[in-house]
């Protein structure tokens, strides 16, 4: 009898904790964040040091932060949306998931990234880049790539993995400047040679990266962030420019709409600290190009001052995702049953 | 013998005065039963049924013109045909592997069993992308046996053979444990009969000791079955061109947008598992398995002689190949860059002992709240459904199912879509992790606690209920503890899954109870794989310890 109850009340304690847990150490913002956890934690540190606001992050994809914001919508758990292509958020705004918000320091933002309510802020850059694998060139005979057509050679069959547009803001990115370059037919088609290639589909955006990284394939597309986080590592990863031009993602922060009142002064607090030098800092960092133009990272290892945009209208490829994404699976991925 | 218990709902209308004499008689149980239930709803039916809702209802009300739309496509019978292939291939290679394994270690003289037993354990306590990263290290295009040892340059690592390789070892143990805890219940007094008998080995073997494990082999394949058409993380991240429902239902949903069309995928999902069940169920409640009959039995045949040297040959391969995978993981974890830079080194342990164990002790601690709430819970249940056939059985029964065959993505939306807001606000605190690891598990408790008694003679029960005993005190003073074996299963079967599940509960943590799992997967997509092989080692070491300690626990206690 004594055991029972010594177990008993063991398992009273356990309870209590495991519910007092969940509300008392709450204090403070959350913040779903999709960047690498030592990113969220740097850039979380940062704010705090600065304006000594509390913030804990849940690190999550993207579209599962998208998801996860979806299903809270009667009452949402987090503060802030921190990092993202701007496509998810252009996507949460129509879906009314978030608070609008006129950001302090905006106006040093070029006007094209920005959205004209404020539903959510543009903070950094990120081009896409081309990453390749030497010894796995060498042992194809291939050179680097130096075009988005470059993907598309024979010679890579089963050397290619892309991250799947659906699931990933770096692979629409890349389908989206590919449509805008070329127009869309003919960009359809230089999928569907592409597709030919391709080994496998991943979920995120990082995974080709890391299969590059591992001489697993040959080719990848990548952010720019992603292949000097990798460079940083020391993995030997080779990255090239496409000669027409890149694209590039415009990442954003957004406050959710309907948070709880102390975390929505917080995640205000921060869009506008994110603006500042500091901020830009932080987000810097990272290796994400920064928004407001004049911080460069000193430690970044890929000149970005000589690499050719392509005039990537954002807007337009939020606008079409669902279209562009639609013909994707129904002409290059499931071409094959479609007949 | 034949058993009473799979009530359809005819013979309930005719029988109903003594149903309600059985309420009466034992108003406690029936209390207990009703708790249950109203749980299992609450938790388990009603979060998927919100998600499934999305399917047929959109903005503009019920619809069954997007229906009839999303299936004309051909993408979704493609991905429904690979899907039930690959759940067939990889249920039989796996119940066939753990039949092995059990047969072996439970009836023969085949040296080395503790060590067998444990190595074919292991498989469970991975989370399933380490058991894909390791074949991309071992087999891919640079990988360690396929180009190191056979010098192939341009392996395919991505696509159906992978898949079926990963899951069939990583389901494994789910076969090994349920046949094993079956073939150690079964009185070898039968099968020392058939040998004294002058029956030879062979017609001992597939005369009495096969037929008397078919629930367990059935239930095995059945279970593993599910657990592939379910899987996500591997066809996602090794499937290549392999489309199943899972990875298609979860593009809908996360990449696409499009909540109806994924909630159809998932729906479609549970049509296989939902038909296996019933063929199940069909197939088993039609025989008695009785062999626990409260007489006096043990434990004696040994199979020994020139027939075990195959069968240790066999499991010894299975062992060779499951080590194989787990010591690449430790291996990445001590290397600098797996793969490029083979240089040996403690860089990511120090990485892990720095950014300190919080998640480790969150996944311990919540996966230790919900192990034993598992546990008993499936055996509860498993007793109420094959012993007590109470009104509306059919609901447990049912929910149980629908919450192990439903994917984990689809019971994490609904759980914070159910359960964010009054009067069941339960986002952000632990609870609801927990409950969605119990009721992720739960089905497996289930079936084992079925299987077990279906093998246990009612009369031992009746003996109990016939001397004085309460129900209640009946299922906690006799049937628990005949149910041991069964218990220990869904015991280290709901820690180990708890401790590693994915797909659900990456919807559920919150800044404070992030898990282990979700840290993993973080630097997985953040190409940290020496530092994620270092969580994994350190999980997968933590978790042998606990095993091995229930192990001690439970010997010790069944020393009768």
């Amino acid at each position: 009898m004594k055991r029972r109850f010594a177990l008993a009340s063991a398992l009273a304690v356990l309870c209590s904790h495991v519910f007092s847990a969940g509300g008392a150490e709450a204090a403070g913002m959350t913040v779903y964040c999709p960047m690498s956890e030592d990113d969220c934690g740097a850039v979380l540190k940062a704010f705090k040091d600065d304006t000594g606001i509390e913030a804990q992050f849940v690190r999550i994809g993207a579209g599962e932060i998208l998801a996860r914001i979806r299903a809270e919508k009667a009452n949402p758990q987090a503060g802030l949306w921190l990092a993202g292509a701007a496509d998810n958020f252009i996507q949460a705004s129509s879906e009314g998931l978030l608070a609008p918000h006129k950001t302090a320091g905006i106006d040093k933002v070029d006007q094209r990234y920005t959205d004209k309510e404020g539903r959510w802020t543009p903070i950094s850059l990120s081009p896409i880049v081309f990453a390749y694998s030497q010894q796995v060139l060498d042992e194809i005979g291939a050179k680097p790539p130096t075009s988005w057509k470059s993907f598309a050679d024979p010679v890579f069959k089963d050397g290619i993995a892309l991250a799947h547009p659906a699931s990933s803001g770096t692979a629409y990115v890349a389908l989206a400047s590919i449509v805008q370059l070329l127009g869309e037919e003919p960009a359809f088609e230089l999928m569907k040679e592409i597709d030919k290639n391709v080994v496998q589909y991943t979920r995120s955006g990082v995974a080709p990266s890391r299969m590059v990284a591992n001489n697993e394939i040959a080719l990848a597309m990548a952010y720019t962030q992603d292949i000097e986080a990798a460079l940083a590592q020391g993995y030997p990863v080779g990255y090239s420019f496409p000669e027409e031009g890149t694209g590039f993602e415009v990442n954003a922060a957004a406050a959710i709409a309907n948070a709880p009142e102390e975390q929505a002064k917080s995640a205000a607090a921060f869009l506008d600290w994110v603006l500042t030098e500091k901020g830009q800092a932080a987000i810097g960092a990272t290796f994400r190009g920064p928004i407001v133009p004049g911080y460069k990272n000193p430690e970044a290892k890929i000149d970005l001052s000589n690499v050719k945009m392509i005039d990537y209208n954002f807007t337009w490829a939020g606008e079409n995702r669902a279209r562009l994404l639609e013909r994707y699976e129904n002409d290059v991925r499931h071409k094959a049953d479609a007949k | 013998m034949t058993l009473v218990s799979q009530a359809t709902p005819s013979v309930r209308d005719r029988s109903s005065p003594a149903l309600l004499r059985k309420i009466v008689v034992d108003p406690w149980l029936f209390g207990i039963f009703v708790l249950v239930t109203l749980s299992v709803l609450i938790f388990a039916a009603l979060p998927i049924f919100v998600v499934m809702k999305q399917a047929v209802v959109t903005d503009h009300g019920f619809d069954l013109g997007v229906l009839i739309e999303t299936l004309s496509q051909s993408f979704v019978w493609t991905s429904l045909g690979n899907t039930l292939l690959l759940g067939l291939v990889s249920a039989i290679v796996a119940t066939a592997a753990g039949f092995l394994l059990a047969f072996s270690a439970t009836r023969t003289t085949m040296p080395g069993k503790t060590f067998v037993h444990g190595v074919a354990l292991l498989p469970i306590i991975s989370p399933p992308f380490v058991m894909a990263l390791a074949v991309v290290i071992l087999f891919g295009r640079s990988g360690l046996i396929t180009r190191e040892l056979l010098g192939i340059r341009n392996a395919n690592v991505y696509g159906f053979h992978s898949l079926v390789l990963i899951q069939s070892l990583a389901f494994t143990p789910i076969a090994y444990l349920n046949i094993r805890g079956m073939l150690q219940s079964i009185d070898t007094a039968l099968e020392d009969a058939s040998a004294s008998l002058g029956a030879s080995r062979w017609t001992t073997f597939s005369r009495v000791t096969l037929p008397l494990v078919t629930p367990a082999i059935l239930s095995s394949t059945l279970l593993v079955f599910v657990k592939s058409v379910e899987d996500f993380g591997n066809p996602m991240l090794i499937g290549g061109n392999y489309n199943t429902l899972a990875v298609e239902a979860y593009s809908q949903m996360v990449g696409y947008f499009n909540l109806q069309a994924g909630a159809l995928l998932a729906s479609l999902m549970l049509v296989p598992s939902m038909t296996a069940f019933l063929i199940h169920r069909y197939w088993v409640s039609k025989r008695s398995y009785v062999t626990v009959t409260g007489k006096p039995s043990a434990q004696t045949i040994r199979i020994s002689g020139g027939v075990v040297v195959p069968l240790a040959l066999g499991c010894y391969a299975i062992v060779f190949a499951i080590l194989l995978f787990y010591l690449t993981v430790v291996y990445v974890s001590f290397t600098k860059l797996p793969g490029v830079n083979n240089t040996l080194t403690l860089d990511h342990y120090a990485t892990v002992f720095t950014a300190g164990f919080q998640t480790l002790t969150n996944s311990l601690l919540l996966a230790g709240i919900a192990t034993p709430i598992t546990a008993v819970a499936g055996m509860l249940i498993a007793y109420l459904l094959i012993r007590k056939a109470f009104p509306g059985s059919f609901l447990l029964r049912w929910a149980t199912l629908l919450s192990f065959a439903a994917p984990g993505t689809i019971l994490g939306i609904g759980y914070v879509s159910t359960f964010n807001a009054a009067p069941l606000l339960l986002t952000g605190t632990a609870f609801i992790v927990v409950a969605a690891m119990v009721v992720k598990n739960l089905q497996v408790g289930i079936e084992a606690g079925s299987n077990q008694l279906r093998q246990i003679d009612k009369s031992i029960e009746e003996a109990s209920t016939i001397l004085g005993a309460s129900n209640t005190r009946t299922f906690f003073q006799v049937t628990l503890p005949l149910l041991k074996p069964a218990l220990f299963t869904s015991l280290s079967y709901a820690l180990t899954r708890s401790l590693t599940t994915l797909s659900a509960v990456i919807f559920l943590v919150s800044a404070n109870w992030t898990l282990i799992t979700v840290t993993i997967l973080s630097q997985v997509e953040t190409l940290k794989l020496g530092v994620a092989a270092a969580y994994c080692s350190i999980l997968v070491f933590v978790v042998l310890a606990i095993l091995a300690v229930m192990q001690l626990v439970l010997n010790s206690t069944s020393k009768r």
